[in-house]
């Protein structure tokens, strides 16, 4: 969508700000669900809370002050934050994401600003970084569990886009979007690769489900991903759609 | 496989041809690069048996991590501002609906649930269970 320029318009951006929220949802739920609560989860609130609050201005100085030098101190002061809360987070039971997430959030008002930043950042982590997450995620895909579970991912994938189809696509009409511009959002909003195989792998690693169910919920969000994202673009793309082929299902991030 | 290539450097190369591949294969056909890194995964996975070992889980988990964050940092907050009942209703539904509607489907339908009800489930080794259709 960001390379079609559609991300400019008002509706590409009321797409992008619902993604983001459905996106926060996601990562809440994941925090919360197998949380121990503890003593270290009061621990992580309270040390993350201001850590979030502080992290825009401190981060604001480092980019105010040390950019642009060789050893790039405001990049290590990210992935120090980045790890920090993150390992407070796992310690406490939760997902390091959840704190990932946040983090982003109270920076994006300052990566608005330092495009630099973000490029080096997009270049470290899709040249190095999540190569290594989606081929992983990959490799424990069961091909034999796709075959002997076809239907059932079938039918998790219908449960899916009829959810979001039957939530999504009144709120559009409410809100008096066109028909067309309506449909396209509902189907954009079906798809979530990167949250939904996230979700997964979480559930997997908690022990929370096993290969076989894992194959079949990634199954699902890869055709999930798949099946909207190219209905939207062949049928209800709004117009003007002067859109280059090779740029369909592209995205912000690896993501559709 | 000789054993003089299982060092970290020649497993990497692997997995970055693999990489590398599939970023050219996302360009050429227009579909997103994590979508060809799943299949590729899948590929190298089930016909040549690649796995992941420590260091590579690590990179995934801060792949994951940096991921996240970057999704989180898209976020526009004078758009949030300008359209948030739209924004925050769709969203909102985009995500509960879909949740509770799996959810019953994998619990009622599909048979998956919790095996046994305990006061610290997360302790059991699989709390979930996937019985048969």
């Amino acid at each position: 969508m960001v390379e079609t320029g559609l991300n400019e318009t008002d509706l590409g951006k009321v797409i992008l700000a619902a993604c983001f929220v459905n996106d926060l949802g996601t990562v809440v739920l994941l925090g919360v669900l197998v949380a121990n609560y503890d003593l270290w989860l009061v621990l992580f609130l309270a040390v993350s809370i201001p850590v979030l609050a502080l992290f825009p201005k401190v981060a604001r100085w480092f980019s105010d002050n040390m950019s642009g030098r060789v050893s790039e101190p405001e990049i290590k002061l990210l992935f120090l934050a980045l790890l920090f809360l993150g390992g407070l987070a796992v310690a406490a039971g939760s997902e390091a994401v959840l704190p990932a997430y946040l983090l982003g959030m109270v920076a994006a008002g300052l990566l608005v600003r330092d495009r630099v930043m973000v490029q080096r950042l997009r270049a470290m982590a899709f040249g190095l970084l999540t190569p290594f997450f989606f081929i992983r995620a990959g490799t424990l895909i069961l091909l034999s569990a796709v075959a002997s579970s076809a239907g059932v991912i079938i039918l998790f994938l219908g449960v899916k886009l009829a959810t979001k189809f039957i939530s999504v696509h009144p709120l559009t009409q409410v809100f008096a979007f066109g028909r067309r511009e309506g449909m396209y959002t509902t189907l954009l909003m079906s798809t979530g690769l990167t949250f939904g195989t996230i979700s997964a792998l979480f559930g997997l690693n908690h022990g929370i489900i096993d290969r076989e169910q894992y194959t079949v919920l990634v199954t699902a969000v890869i055709l999930s991903a798949v099946v909207p994202t190219l209905i939207a673009q062949a049928f209800f793309q709004p117009q003007p759609a002067a859109v280059p082929a090779e740029t369909l299902l592209e995205e912000v991030s690896p993501d559709v | 496989m000789p054993s003089e290539l299982d060092n970290p450097q020649a497993l990497a190369a692997a997995w970055m041809a693999l990489a590398l591949l599939a970023s050219l294969i996302s360009i050429r056909l227009g579909i997103s690069v994590a979508l060809t890194e799943i299949l590729f995964g899948v590929l190298a996975g089930n016909v040549f048996h690649l796995q992941a070992n420590e260091w590579i889980n690590f990179l995934a988990g801060f792949g994951s991590i940096v991921l996240t964050f970057l999704a989180g940092a898209e976020i526009e907050p004078g758009v949030l501002r300008r359209n948030l009942s739209q924004t925050m209703a769709i969203g909102i539904v985009a995500f509960v609906a879909p949740f509770v509607g799996a959810m019953t489907f994998a619990l009622l339908v599909v048979g998956m649930r919790r095996q046994r009800r305990s006061q610290d489930w997360r302790s059991l080794p699989h709390p979930w269970r996937w019985s048969t259709p």
